[in-house]
């Protein structure tokens, strides 16, 4: 049995890193010569799950499908804002999850609310 | 990651990016207000300030090797690129020449314009991302309630 606990609390590890990776692509939406990085959530979470805390897991990719400008930067401003927007929310589905998860252990603990 | 408590994941990237739009906005505040600035015969224009960036990397220790981590933007340099005066004729002017020509710096406001919405924009994308920060980490408290 997968360890739902555990799952999730590596669900927002990598989630937490890609913030930091999309930030990154933002602050860098006017530099010449910058390529988009990306953290592919399903391998980045496979590799995660299977990696022992901590270990070189969360490293961020370039991404090479983006199109450049004319100054040789891949970010759109919009897309990043997108991507920040929908990984949000997953992080905070995960919080979510895991508060349920915790909740329905203390009800098998207490047997009540 | 860097300074601060770590408490809002990536709000020091973010923080580099307002830094380099704040700078950007600083020269073009400069540029625009010496549009109108004539030059001195004999003497060279004001120039352009142009901000260049450059992408920021910071280097950490992980499973024993040193890892290459994105942290953010940072400002490599403040150009000043001269730009060919306007001439205007002006006689009478104290900084006229002997045919009444007056030189103007060649900035152009209306570039100016685009470059100060282009950093406007780009700021407010990068408070965008602290407060999608300052969510998760709320989100993260609330675990367990």
């Amino acid at each position: 049995m997968v360890d739902t606990i555990q799952l999730l609390q590596r669900m927002l590890d990598v989630s937490a890193a890609r913030h930091e990776t999309l930030a990154a692509n933002l602050a860098n939406a006017n530099t010449p010569d910058y390529k988009r990085r990306d953290l592919p959530f399903r391998e980045t979470l496979a590799h995660a799950m299977n990696a022992q805390p901590g270990e070189a897991a969360l490293q961020a990719t370039v991404d090479k499908s983006a199109p450049t400008d004319s100054k040789g930067n891949s970010v759109s401003t919009s897309k990043e804002l997108t991507h920040i927007l929908e990984n949000t929310l997953l992080y905070e589905t995960c919080a979510q999850a895991l508060s349920r998860k915790y909740a329905g252990m203390r009800k098998a603990i207490k047997g009540s609310n | 990651m860097g300074e601060g408590l770590g408490l809002i994941p990536a709000v020091s990237i973010s923080t580099t990016g307002l830094d380099a739009q704040t700078r950007r906005m600083e020269a073009t505040a400069q540029n625009i207000a010496n549009a109108n600035t004539t030059v001195r015969p004999g003497e060279v224009a004001v120039g352009r300030q142009e901000v260049i960036l450059a992408a920021k990397f910071a280097s950490v220790m992980r499973n024993q090797t040193i890892e290459k981590v994105p942290a953010g933007v940072e400002i490599r340099n403040v150009v000043e690129t001269p730009r060919d005066p306007k001439k205007v004729f002006r006689p009478g002017h104290p900084d006229a020449d002997a045919e009444g020509f007056v030189r103007m710096s060649g900035i152009d406001p209306l570039e100016e314009m685009v470059e100060m919405m282009n950093a406007t924009r780009a700021y407010e994308a990068n408070l965008s991302a602290i407060r999608a920060g300052r969510t998760m980490a709320q989100k993260a408290l609330e675990i367990g309630k």
